[in-house]
């Protein structure tokens, strides 16, 4: 009988310790399934990079968005993750303008593009008057810096940076990381340029006036049109178009993606090639790097 | 003992008029030093807190105490504003980062503070209901603010124009409340937080205006040429921005250059606020930064040196009222001679005597404490409304 009332009470202590042990190891689990740094960005770019450069230190948000991120407007939930997030990267240069309208932390921002910020692009806008102030223009910056290969490089910095300053143990990690992005942006930066610069002042079109830090960069002048790939421009448009390939040498036009076949074949007839460029500010099927190796691919054939 | 009680007792309950005045003089006497100790010390204390907490504060150069007051109380201290660009500098120099305070704008007498989320984080300020601001046009409440006006979540506060700022026009800004802090005892309870760029709105460095290139109406345009349009002064201003008009909202100039009141910087490690302090005091940087605990401290310091010459006075005064109490005690016995006899012809000794007459005394010193005690008691209680109203 005692023995009984001794393996009982042996086992109400056991018990008892396994009880009040385990919520604490559950929360414990919880907690460190949560202690990855939340790492917010505003464009695929930005996301890709800090993926390829963070690996599984860290957990990158990037939301999901139909259109163009530059122009998005988040809902409350969106911009609740972008307070919450303990590193926020932008890409700077204006983009995404919507991170001027809301509420976010100033400390966990970060500008990827500083290192670049005296060769941002200046974009003039609509000059207007009104109130006391008088005549003014609301001045921008052209935004899709990351064409460039040498800003990409210099975007992957600032990220890799702004990740050490958040966790410095990880230093060598994001440091190897890097390395390899650069060695792979350098080679995109050398063949970019060795395509452009065969031809003495290469003039191209571009459908969209994206395409302006890739015009810098390799020394492409470029003319720009604000036409649809999945749009037919209208008759208009094309008289406009053929008047100008009288007073330009370019002979093919940048594409943000696949125009529809009429396009490209008109384009065709006219002798200007098409070459899909695509800028990839949002999600997409490639990494940043994969996604500008095959606009590179598509540049080398649209001008051979 | 209980008989000298009882006559005396009877005697000042007797003679109430005079007994009341008597232990009113000693209460006041008694309760105002001590009282006064008590909101030094508990201001001290309060006002040590906020500046201890505060590691370091960044403002144009001038009068280091406005700096402080006007960053940490908000008080209406005119400060020369610093630019973003500063706030900038400063934090690219990664030895922390910076909060930046910008004031001088209120709403319903309450002061608004325009900052950035980092303001609460830094705070550790949590919300008895609502939620932090979103986006432009929102703003958060103090808990005394919202309790005194009868705010909650989802109403509306305007801000009231000020010439303090007054660059380009103030237009007042209906603000949406998104949320309530919860009390904190320091004056966050009695300001309204809002994005500075909300504050920058309010000055009339930017601002939200009818889409002038979609507008029907031609006499919107005086002028449209080369791109250039020149609206005519019917534009319609925004006073509130809300999901249909936030698009319209735009600065005017480089945000760099906006203006700035102070800013809170929080530093990554002693060191970095070694080194920084460093920098400043070798002129690398041009802005004053100063430490709030000295500054309050130095401020305390004069309000001790204050409350040492009314020590004084009332040291004077204590000893005038117990002179006047020795005289009045001493015509007392006077008038009361005949009194004093009848008490001894019916066989009371002098020692008896002396021992009602002190009996009064006392009784009416412990009243005056007792008094001073409950004084002391109910103003500790409402210390902190006042310190919080009147000094902080």
């Amino acid at each position: 009988m005692r023995g009984t009332s001794s393996s009982v009470l042996f086992l109400l202590i056991i018990s008892w310790i396994i009880f009040s042990c385990s919520p604490d190891k559950k929360s414990n689990q919880q907690k460190e399934g949560n202690t990855k740094p939340f790492v917010a960005v505003v464009n695929y770019p930005l996301y890709s990079l800090t993926d390829m450069i963070g690996g599984d230190r860290i957990e990158v948000f990037f939301p999901e968005i139909e259109g163009d991120p530059a122009y998005w407007q988040p809902d409350e939930a969106s911009i609740e993750k972008f307070q919450d997030a303990d590193l926020i990267l932008l890409n700077g240069a204006d983009y995404a303008k919507w991170t001027g309208t809301v509420s976010l932390p100033a400390s966990t921002q970060v500008n990827t593009s500083k290192f670049f910020s005296h060769r941002l692009i200046e974009m003039k806008g609509e000059v207007h008057s009104h109130g006391p102030e008088g005549e003014h223009s609301h001045t921008g910056y052209a935004f899709t810096t990351w064409l460039d290969m040498k800003n990409a490089a210099l975007h992957a910095e600032a990220i890799k940076e702004a990740l050490i300053n958040l966790i410095p143990d990880e230093k060598d990690f994001f440091n190897v990381n890097y390395i390899k992005i650069i060695d792979k942006l350098n080679k995109l930066d050398s063949q970019l340029a060795e395509i452009t610069g065969t031809t003495d002042e290469l003039e191209l079109f571009a459908s969209h006036p994206v395409y302006q830090y890739l015009g810098k960069g390799y020394d492409i002048s470029i003319i720009s049109y604000h036409w649809e790939p999945d749009q037919m421009p209208f008759d208009e448009s094309w008289k406009e178009f053929e008047n100008e390939l009288d007073h330009h040498s370019a002979r093919a036009m940048f594409w943000e993606d696949e125009p529809l076949p009429e396009i490209s074949g008109k384009l065709e007839s006219m002798g200007v090639k098409v070459v899909v460029f695509m800028p990839g500010g949002n999600r997409n099927e490639f990494d940043f790097i994969s996604l500008m190796a095959k606009n590179v691919e598509n540049l080398k054939k649209g001008l051979n | 003992m209980k008989n000298s009680f009882y006559l005396a007792f009877q005697y000042i309950w007797y003679h109430k008029i005079r007994t009341l005045i008597l232990v009113a003089s000693i209460t006041i006497i008694i309760f105002i030093p001590n009282g006064l100790e008590k909101l030094i010390t508990e201001s001290e204390v309060r006002m040590m807190d906020r500046a201890a907490t505060t590691p370091l504060i960044v403002g144009e150069k001038g009068s280091s105490t406005d700096l402080v007051i006007n960053s940490l109380y908000f008080q209406d201290e005119k400060l020369e504003p610093i630019s973003m660009a500063e706030v900038n500098e400063l934090n690219s120099l990664g030895f922390g980062y910076c909060i930046p305070i910008l004031t001088g704008f209120n709403a319903r007498s309450y002061p608004i503070v325009g900052t950035t989320l980092d303001y609460l984080k830094f705070r550790n300020i949590s919300f008895s209901e609502g939620k932090k601001m979103a986006s432009l046009g929102d703003c958060i409440l103090g808990y005394n603010v919202a309790e005194e006006l009868n705010l909650k979540t989802g109403d509306h506060i305007i801000s009231s124009p000020e010439s303090f700022f007054d660059f380009a026009g103030v237009y007042p800004l209906k603000m949406k409340i998104t949320g309530i802090l919860n009390p904190t005892n320091t004056p966050d309870d009695r300001a309204i937080f809002t994005d500075i760029k909300n504050t920058w709105i309010i000055m009339g460095i930017g601002h939200g205006h009818q889409d002038l290139a979609d507008e029907s109406d031609p006499t919107l345009v005086m002028d449209n040429e080369d791109g250039v349009v020149t609206a005519t002064a019917k534009v319609f201003m925004y006073n509130e921005i809300t999901d249909k008009n936030k698009d319209s909202f735009h600065f005017h100039g480089q945000q760099q250059d906006f203006p700035v009141s102070s800013m809170l910087f929080v530093p990554k490690d002693e060191k970095s606020l070694t080194i920084l302090r460093g920098r400043f005091e070798s002129g690398e940087i041009e802005t004053q930064a100063v430490v709030p605990q000295q500054v309050v401290r130095n401020l305390l310091n004069s309000i001790f040196r204050i409350k040492q010459i009314f020590d004084g006075v009332f040291i004077a005064v204590g000893f005038a009222t117990l002179l006047i109490f020795i005289l009045i005690m001493t015509l007392t016995i006077r008038l009361r001679k005949d009194e004093i006899n009848t008490l001894e012809i019916i066989g009371s000794s002098r020692f008896k005597v002396a021992g009602i007459l002190s009996m009064e005394i006392a009784i009416m010193f412990i009243a005056s404490l007792a008094f001073a005690f409950i004084l002391y008691f109910v103003s500790g209680y409402y210390v902190n409304t006042f310190i919080e109203k009147f000094i902080l």
